[in-house]
């Protein structure tokens, strides 16, 4: 939760910079070409740590296969859900929509994505509905476990599930549940990068 | 966008090819949280360029939490049925789970 309130709070500093910038004109022009080469870093970075964890090679290894239908019904729930209530969101496309539910709480990535390929606004709902989804599962875990059984949580925290939400699964669904919730956080984790850009331009 | 795969692609590569030298590692969570910091610092300043965004920004966070209400909703159905008829079998053999009570 803390880091989600250091990101927000990081983005909305950006937003009041943005508005009171426009005044001034001292926003330098290349924001938009400088934040595509630091997403290049930062997918570097992000393939860098994934490759060399020596516990996430390991988590895989132990695995049998049954256990990919965790990360596999946050997919298809999440995009099902999402299809659902498309026809509401006015202003997005479907396709948008899909996007946006298929960053699975993996905020910071996701938005970024979509703000490349579709703009701004779609990349603002973006992210606040992936930090929506991390929050929900942080305050709701106790109650997703009583309604949908100790794999609730896991599928709700999504991509979270390896990091950010994995304390309050682990407490709530129990400890034989951590191994899963690795697993299933690590797949989503690794699928965003791919699965948004696809589901866009498809 | 290909390039970002590619690049991910790469840093997976070496990363595994460099996993052995733990002390690579020991800052690593840090740096990609500051740079995540500064991406979203950047997104944010072009949303706040953005007249439409600023001025439905209400508008916004509703769609997001519609979306994200949806996604969470379809995720625990399935996750529900997945425990039932494969998960389930399992918890009823191990003696520890009698914590249902």
């Amino acid at each position: 939760m803390k880091n989600s309130l250091i990101i927000l709070a990081f983005f909305a500093l950006g937003v009041f910079l943005g508005i009171g910038g426009d005044r001034g004109g001292w926003i330098p022009d290349g924001t938009d070409s400088m934040s595509t080469y630091v997403l290049y870093v930062l997918m570097g970075l992000v393939g860098f740590g994934i490759g060399g964890d020596t516990e996430a090679l390991k988590v895989l290894k132990e695995t049998n296969l049954k256990i990919m239908l965790v990360p596999l019904s946050v997919v298809f729930g999440s995009l099902g859900g999402a299809a659902l209530v498309a026809v509401f969101i006015q202003g997005l496309d479907l396709q948008e929509v899909l996007a946006v539910s298929a960053g699975f709480g993996y905020y910071s990535l996701s938005s970024i994505f979509i703000t490349e390929l579709r703009g701004e606004l779609p990349g603002t709902i973006a992210l606040l509905a992936n930090i929506l989804r991390e929050i929900i599962t942080l305050l709701m875990t106790p109650l997703f476990v009583r309604w949908a059984g100790p794999l609730g949580p896991i599928a709700s925290g999504g991509a979270t599930s390896m990091d950010t939400t994995l304390p309050i699964i682990s407490l709530y669904s129990g400890k034989q549940y951590v191994v899963i919730a690795l697993f299933s956080g690590m797949i989503l984790t690794i699928v965003v990068p791919f699965l948004v850009p696809f589901i866009l331009n498809y | 966008m290909l390039t970002v795969i590619i690049i991910m692609t790469l840093g997976m590569a070496a990363g595994f090819i460099l996993r052995k030298f733990k002390r690579l590692y020991n800052r690593l969570d840090k740096t990609v949280s500051s740079v995540i910091y500064l991406l979203l610092f950047l997104l944010g300043v072009s949303v706040g360029q953005n007249k439409t965004i600023i001025n439905n920004f209400h508008l916004i966070g509703l769609k997001a939490l519609i979306i994200t209400s949806a996604s969470v909703f379809g995720s625990l159905v399935l996750a529900a049925l997945v425990f039932r008829f494969f998960f389930k079998q399992e918890q009823r053999e191990d003696p520890d789970s009698g914590d249902e009570a």
